[in-house]
Order: C-alpha cells, then sequence, then structure tokens
C-alpha cells in the first residue's frame, strides 16, 4: 500500500512538472516571441527620426521637386527613353524586377539593379563601393555607355533647351546666374534620393511594442537573424546594412570591390545591401541568380563557394528546415505599404 | 659616360624625393611583442563594435573618435578588440601599405616617418574610417 501510494505521488509529481515545463516552455516562445529576445537588441532596430543631409546640399524643396523631375527625366539618356527611373522603379520598389539590369538599347548589364531605399544613411554606393556620396553616384549611370550613355554637356544642352527647366534650377539654385550645371543635376537627384525612404513595416510597430503585429514564427527568425543564422553580423539596425563589404561566395567571375581594392578580402566583395522591402526585391545577390529568400537562406547555410577572399563570417549553420521558414517569415515582415509615388509632369 | 648614367639612375632610386611618406608597419607576433612593451606608452587605435576608439597612453578613451594626431617618427597601433569581426585597414593616401586581415586580438604596429595627412579606412567595414595627422 505504501509502495503504491508513493508509486502515485512520484507519478503525479512528474505530471506536475511536465505541466509546469510545458507552461514555461509556451510563455517563453508564445506570442511575446523567446525570451532570449532581449529589449537591447529590439532596441538597435529604432528607426531614425531624420533625414541626414550634407553640409553642402542641404535640403529645400524646390530642389527635392526638381531632382524628382530629373529622376524621372527620359532626355537625359541618349536614346531620351531611358531615366534613373527606368531601372530603379518605384512600383518595383525602386529595382526593375530583373535578375540584371537593362541598359542603353537593351543590353543587358551585369549586375542586378540595387534599390534606392534608405541611402541617406549611406556612404559609399554602387555593389562595388566606387562611388563616394550620393551627389557622386547619380552622374555615374548617366554618363556610363552601357547606360543612359549621355555626356554631361550633351545633358545641360538639352535642359537648356527645355524652357520650363529654367525657373525649376533657379528656384532650387537661388542666387546662381547659370544654374543649370552638372554639379547642381546631381545635388537636386542626390537630395530628392534621400527622401525615398522605406516605410512603417509590421516589423517596426513590432519593435515598438505591439506584440500581435508579426507572428511567433518571425519572432522566432529575428532571434535566429540575430544569433544563431549571424545575418545581424552584416544586416545590421532598421535599414539591416552596415554599409561593409565581404565576399559571401557568390559563383561568378565578378571581383566586385576587387577591382578598386587589391586586397584580397576585396576580392568577390559586394555592399551587404539593406533588407527593408526585400520579399519584393527578388531575385537576390548582385547576379540575380538567386530566386527566392530560402535560396538566400539556403545559400548562406552551406551553398557558398569557398575560396581565399572568403569572408570568415562565413562559415555552415546547419539551420534547421523549420529555422529556415522562420527566417523567412521574419524577414517577410520588413515589408512595408507605402503610398504609391507619383510622376510628375515633365517640363516642356 | 654609361656609369655617370648608371649611378644617377641608382642615386634616384634609393634616395626618397622628398614629401614622400615613408611608413614603417609591424604586425603578428612582432607587434605583439612591441604592444607588450609599449602598454601605457602609446596611443592606440581600437577597432570595437566597427569603430574606432582612441585609448591614450593614460587609458582614457575617446569613443568613435575619428581624428588620431601622433608625432613624426612615433609608434602608434592598432588593435582589434572585437568578439568576432574582421577588419582591413588601409590608407587611403598612400597605397604603399595596407595591413593584413586583422583576427580578433590581431595587432598593428605603425610608424609615420614624415608629417602630413593620411586617411584611414576599414576596407570591410568603410564605416570605420580615421584621420591621421603625423606633426612634428
Amino acid at each position: 500500500m505504501r509502495q503504491t501510494l508513493s508509486a502515485r505521488f512520484v507519478a503525479a509529481a512528474g505530471i506536475a512538472a511536465w505541466v509546469i515545463f510545458a507552461y514555461a516552455f509556451a510563455s517563453s516562445a508564445g506570442k511575446d516571441g523567446p525570451a532570449e529576445i532581449t529589449a537591447a537588441m529590439k532596441a538597435l532596430y529604432n528607426r531614425p527620426d531624420s533625414i541626414p543631409y550634407p553640409k553642402d546640399n542641404p535640403y529645400s524643396e524646390a530642389k527635392a521637386n526638381l531632382g524628382k523631375t530629373l529622376f524621372f527625366e527620359t532626355r537625359l539618356s541618349r536614346s531620351q527613353v531611358m531615366s534613373c527611373a527606368t531601372c530603379h522603379n518605384p512600383g518595383f520598389d525602386w529595382t526593375d524586377g530583373n535578375p540584371k539590369g537593362v541598359g542603353d538599347y537593351h543590353k543587358t548589364l551585369p549586375r542586378k539593379v540595387p534599390t534606392l531605399f534608405n541611402l541617406a544613411w549611406d556612404d559609399l554606393f554602387f555593389w562595388d563601393g566606387r562611388a563616394e556620396g550620393l551627389e557622386k553616384q547619380g552622374l555615374g549611370p548617366m554618363q556610363s555607355a552601357t547606360e543612359m550613355h549621355m555626356s554631361l554637356d550633351e545633358a545641360v544642352t538639352r535642359l537648356k533647351a527645355i524652357h520650363e527647366y529654367a525657373p525649376l534650377f533657379t528656384s532650387a539654385f537661388p542666387g546662381q546666374s547659370d544654374p543649370i550645371t552638372p554639379e547642381n543635376i546631381a545635388k537636386a537627384i542626390a537630395i530628392f534620393e534621400r527622401s525615398i525612404i522605406s516605410g512603417e513595416a509590421p516589423f517596426d510597430r513590432w519593435i515598438k511594442g505591439d506584440e500581435n503585429a508579426i507572428s511567433a514564427e518571425a519572432k522566432h527568425g529575428f532571434l535566429l537573424f540575430n544569433t544563431k543564422a549571424r545575418c545581424a553580423d552584416c544586416h545590421t539596425g532598421w535599414n539591416f546594412s552596415d554599409d561593409s563589404f565581404h565576399d559571401t561566395g557568390v559563383d561568378d567571375a565578378d571581383i566586385g570591390r576587387g577591382k578598386f581594392l587589391p586586397f584580397t578580402t576585396m576580392q568577390h566583395a559586394f555592399k551587404s545591401v539593406g533588407l527593408r522591402n526585400i520579399e519584393r526585391r527578388a531575385p537576390y545577390m548582385h547576379n540575380g541568380s538567386l530566386a527566392t529568400l530560402m535560396d538566400v537562406i539556403n545559400h548562406y547555410d552551406h551553398g557558398f563557394v569557398k575560396r581565399e577572399s572568403l569572408a570568415d563570417d562565413i562559415k555552415p549553420l546547419h539551420l534547421s528546415e523549420q529555422e529556415k521558414q522562420d527566417l523567412v517569415e521574419f524577414l517577410k515582415t520588413l515589408t512595408s505599404r507605402d503610398t504609391p509615388v507619383t510622376i510628375p509632369e515633365m517640363p516642356k | 659616360m654609361v656609369r655617370i648614367f648608371a649611378s644617377l639612375l641608382v642615386s634616384l632610386l634609393v634616395i626618397p624625393s622628398e614629401g614622400v611618406a615613408a611608413t614603417h608597419v609591424t604586425e603578428g607576433d612582432e607587434a605583439r611583442k612591441l604592444y607588450a612593451a609599449d602598454k601605457g606608452k602609446a596611443q592606440v587605435l581600437v577597432q570595437k563594435n566597427k569603430v574606432f576608439i582612441l585609448r591614450a597612453p593614460d587609458g582614457k578613451e575617446t569613443p568613435k573618435s575619428d581624428t588620431i594626431t601622433v608625432k613624426a617618427g612615433e609608434r602608434f597601433y592598432i588593435v582589434n578588440e572585437e568578439d568576432t569581426f574582421v577588419h582591413n585597414v588601409y590608407d587611403t593616401t598612400d597605397s604603399s601599405w595596407v595591413l593584413k586581415k586583422q583576427l580578433p586580438a590581431n595587432v598593428a604596429a605603425v610608424i609615420f616617418d614624415t608629417t602630413g595627412e593620411h586617411f584611414l579606412r576599414c576596407a570591410i567595414h568603410p564605416i570605420m574610417k580615421i584621420d591621421v595627422h603625423v606633426v612634428q
């Protein structure tokens, strides 16, 4: 009899312990997300309050409006059918939806068109970082023989022949006797580009405290993003980029930043791009070679090419299928639904 | 005549022209030994959380520093104190030298022989950049 009671007691205690354990586990992985997600971890992802502008190109509404008009101006290309917006199409999250860009007379370009989201916080531009400052970046594609194929002199001549541009430039650059210059074209476009900010996404609402904004799977994905998967080592902060350059083991012959910096670390190195609206920006990587977010996660998990220049941070991750799914769920929470961009009336 | 020409050529090659900075870089175990011996005597550029921190000889730190002033001929150190991040510092104003890939705990010792301005940057993390004023 005593033994039976003792056995019953042990069994009851075991069940109670299991219930307590199950409750504790459910709480730790419940709607608030895994307990390992700390306030400090989430604080790294607060959105900035304002857009930074350089001292030598401060914001003005007139400059931003002129910049937007120039951004959509097809007459700044030799063919007169390409504008900045042809490749950086706002309807495709400021890229073009193709694996690689398409340039002058439909020639395929060597790399995917990067998005223009959140460039105000960047320093070096293009996949290989060859332009320092947005004011220098803007004129590059315009002059490139494979892209807009337009000399700066010809661009100025064309804009001066379109009479309605003169008052726009005068308003944007007051006090200048001859404001239609390559420098001012670049400054106006740069000011407009700084205004291209990805809007508030479910992820941001979760960071601000709305626990129902994203799913439990996405919260687990966020934890993995910051820990086991080590994505946040480079995809850092609210824009999910630290503007660093790494060889991430994409299998092609493009040496990227290595063309400009002959160091081993820079061979096949490309910019760590921001991840805002990434679900809508497929295909992925600098050469558009990966079709889906799961392909990207599999690449970082085990699919990278091993070579001397491969970044030290790129190592097999041994993620489970569920962990990969959770990472994808998390990445989907970075998509904002923004007000559609209006196309300006073009000067005559 | 040939000899004169040859000696002129040699002298042009071996005598550094005025204004060209000479930079002495020591890395690896040798740099680590120098660093240990110079503790409390030299300035240190610490790499931590993808920023430069300037550590004065007395240990006082200036976080997110963007400037360091050193004397010509004076040794200073660039030390990676990251947990995992790797850095690769180069001199954008003088392509004659670049540090090897700096893993956590790696130490480099640098001496600029002549006065002037240098702009150092991490190739991997270009947000890490610092002006070096080399003074008399």
